[in-house]
């Protein structure tokens, strides 16, 4: 009979090699051991930065930050079960709704910084290309988003952050709208009234955090 | 060559899957192919000498299609071929374009390895500048004599409004195209061909940007990454065809994306390119293999990137008809030693490779802050002194290009640069003193390494 620590190993290392088969088998015994599934949602994370560190450094790419983050989904689903709504939310820096900008069909960057917020502990939905004003609004609004990011590589299409920003802002919507892409400028997110800007995958999930720190604290 | 209409036809019908399921199925593909060779980076060559290499990349992107097909994001289906249609399309997608007219007019062609003739050259542009200068730098870029074809500018204002939504677009469509002809005339060269680059994909947009186009111009029509194409695009094609226009595709691949490492985005350009032909009847192609971290310009990339290029230039131009660009495309700003010196390895670069020059922009652009004509002469300059210079053979290139790296390169970071109008004179199509100074200062540091410019 495995020890917790055992099983939460076995886990990690199923996440390392992104394989969904045996993550599941790892994670249904550890709710059949009644293990702290707080502290393996924990490890699993970190397992998760730890791989996004690999990417960064240029060992790993996309994919494999797609298979991690896809493996330890398998895992959560198992858990969702057995932890209450509330432990579920400790478990996450925060919600993020992300997209490419209506008529930007880029997607390659959007794609690496979704990965690295979803590795760095957010829970991140990802509507992809080419995404309305309304429908980044929506979904924030049904998943109750903390932050919406928005990514735009064509220099025409990055007034529809602009457009975003004001809808967020006009209608008095909770949430934070942080923008991105080849043609995106700290002065042009400033100049729009965005609340965050990262110039890569790196810098958006600093901002991300600050975001929510300060969140956190009331601002 | 299957027709567009048989394209968008099976683009109707073909297998549904799900875009996350291609994405992932492409990288576990490729990465298959990549570890049955194995494709393999030896460390030490700039170009690659193994002719066998060449073979199996170009038959494991054969293989590719024909089990796979090029995704459709319109639809969520794949694209289907047979084996002989894929075949059939390298053979016949034309090796030469005719483009431009009267005493302008070009013949753009694919080149050779090793190649001995001076390459063909787009200056520019595909970066963004204010509206107010525009007509002024298309005069500038037409003005550089080697030009062959002239690339649109892309704007965010016109008239004096935000390009915010479609009847804007078209009109900014429609403007862009005006300017072009206009700036080509004032520079002397009425004929010279222009392409058309997209303000936005949207159909609509496309055709009001094409409609005063003339027989000898372009359009540039990309293939999506990881090998995907769309309807709008298609749809541009269908009209582009009929208006006789050339077609361009950015058919390169970012290592870092789903395709993997510089070895898995080697396999990615040349599907793109395959697909860029099959789908939309593309004839010419910026190819090769960039990294998303130079894309966002957090360093200066070289190898294993320079060797990857070198393997995907050579089996385009050696397996298919395919008409190749090298996309000169600097983590640098113009008036910067790393803008220049990153321009002459893509120069030597496009000699030994078979590449056409492509003088696009910096990695990350603003308004006016993407190229200068230096840029492109610079490329022109180095690409010719290297044929002149006996450089132009993969041995003493791939040492000039190490000597690049450890002298010049090393331990440079990527920096902002200058916008045209700070450090480029376009009253007289010249650099300010600044700019002038650091290009006779790099030229001087080029010469010293042998190249006769």
């Amino acid at each position: 009979m495995l020890t917790q620590n055992e099983i939460f190993k076995e886990l990690c290392d199923a996440i390392r090699s992104f394989d969904e088969g045996n993550v599941k088998k790892a994670a249904e015994a550890a709710v059949e051991k009644k293990a702290d599934l707080m502290k393996a949602i924990k490890e699993m994370s970190d397992t998760l930065a730890e791989i996004g560190e690999q990417f960064h450094r240029g060992e790993l790419f996309l994919p494999h930050l797609v298979m991690a983050g896809e493996a330890m989904d398998v895992a959560t689903k198992v858990f969702e079960g057995h932890l209450s709504k509330e432990e579920m939310s400790k478990s996450k820096h925060g919600t993020v709704v992300i997209g490419s900008v209506e008529g930007d069909l880029h997607d390659i960057g959007l794609n690496i910084v979704a990965m690295r917020l979803r590795t760095s502990g957010f829970e991140v939905h990802n509507l992809g290309k080419d995404v309305p004003v309304n429908r980044f609004v929506e979904k924030a609004q049904q998943v109750g988003a903390d932050i919406i990011g928005a990514s735009a590589l064509l220099t025409v299409t990055r007034s529809k952050h602009k457009d975003l920003v004001d809808e967020v802002r006009q209608r008095n919507l909770p949430f934070k709208v942080m923008v991105g892409g080849g043609p995106v400028t700290r002065e042009y997110a400033q100049q729009i009234g965005a609340d965050g800007y990262g110039e890569d995958a790196e810098e958006a999930v600093a901002e991300a955090m600050r975001i929510m720190d300060e969140k956190g604290r009331g601002k | 060559m299957l027709s567009l209409l048989e394209i968008a036809d099976r683009s109707q019908k073909g297998p549904r899957i799900l875009e996350k399921e291609w994405d992932l199925n492409l990288f576990k593909q490729i990465n298959g192919y990549i570890q049955k060779y194995p494709v393999k980076y030896d460390g030490h060559e700039f170009f690659n000498t193994d002719e066998k290499l060449l073979d199996y990349v170009m038959e494991s992107a054969v293989d590719f299609i024909v089990k796979n097909g090029v995704y459709c994001i319109t639809t969520g289906r794949c694209i289907l071929f047979e084996e002989h249609e894929v075949r059939r399309a390298m053979r016949e997608t034309p090796k030469t374009v005719l483009m431009g007219e009267g005493k302008d007019a070009r013949i753009f062609k694919q080149r050779k390895i090793e190649e001995d003739e001076p390459l063909g050259l787009c200056p520019g542009h595909h970066s963004p500048f204010s509206s107010d200068i525009i007509p002024q730098a298309i005069r500038n870029f037409a003005m550089i004599p080697r030009t062959d074809f002239l690339e649109g500018p892309n704007f965010v204002e016109c008239g004096g409004r935000d390009i915010l939504n479609q009847p804007m677009e078209a009109y900014a469509s429609m403007r862009e195209s005006r300017w072009l002809k206009e700036g080509v005339r004032e520079a002397g060269k009425p004929g010279l061909s222009v392409l058309y680059y997209p303000i936005h994909t949207r159909g609509s947009t496309m055709i009001a940007g094409m409609a005063d186009l003339g027989t000898g111009d372009g359009v540039l029509l990309s293939v999506l990454p990881d090998v995907k194409v769309e309807h709008d695009l298609l749809t541009s094609a269908v009209f582009s065809e009929e208006k006789g226009n050339y077609r361009v595709s950015g058919s390169f691949a970012i290592a870092g994306g789903f395709c993997g490492g510089p070895e898995g985005a080697i396999f990615e350009s040349v599907l793109k390119t395959l697909a860029g032909i099959l789908c939309y009847h593309d004839q010419i192609h910026y190819v090769g293999v960039e990294h998303q971290r130079s894309l966002n310009a957090l360093e200066i990339m070289m190898q294993p990137l320079n060797w990857a290029r070198s393997v995907v230039f050579q089996t385009l131009n050696t397996k298919t008809n395919a008409i190749c660009m090298i996309w000169a495309i600097p983590s640098s700003g113009p008036c910067t030693e790393q803008n220049l010196w990153e321009h002459a390895v893509r120069a030597i670069e496009g000699v030994v490779n078979g590449g056409n020059l492509y003088a696009p922009r910096h990695v990350r652009t603003d308004i006016n802050l993407g190229q200068t004509p230096l840029e492109a002469e610079w490329l022109v300059e180095v690409s010719d002194a290297v044929i002149r210079s006996g450089f132009n053979r993969r041995e003493k290139a791939g040492k000039l290009l190490e000597r690049i790296t450890t002298e010049k390169l090393a331990g440079l970071k990527p920096v902002r640069g200058k916008t045209i109008l700070e450090c480029y004179d376009m009253a007289r199509h010249e650099p300010k003193e600044e700019y002038q100074k650091l290009y006779d200062r790099v030229r001087l540091q080029m010469s010293e390494m042998g190249l006769e410019l």
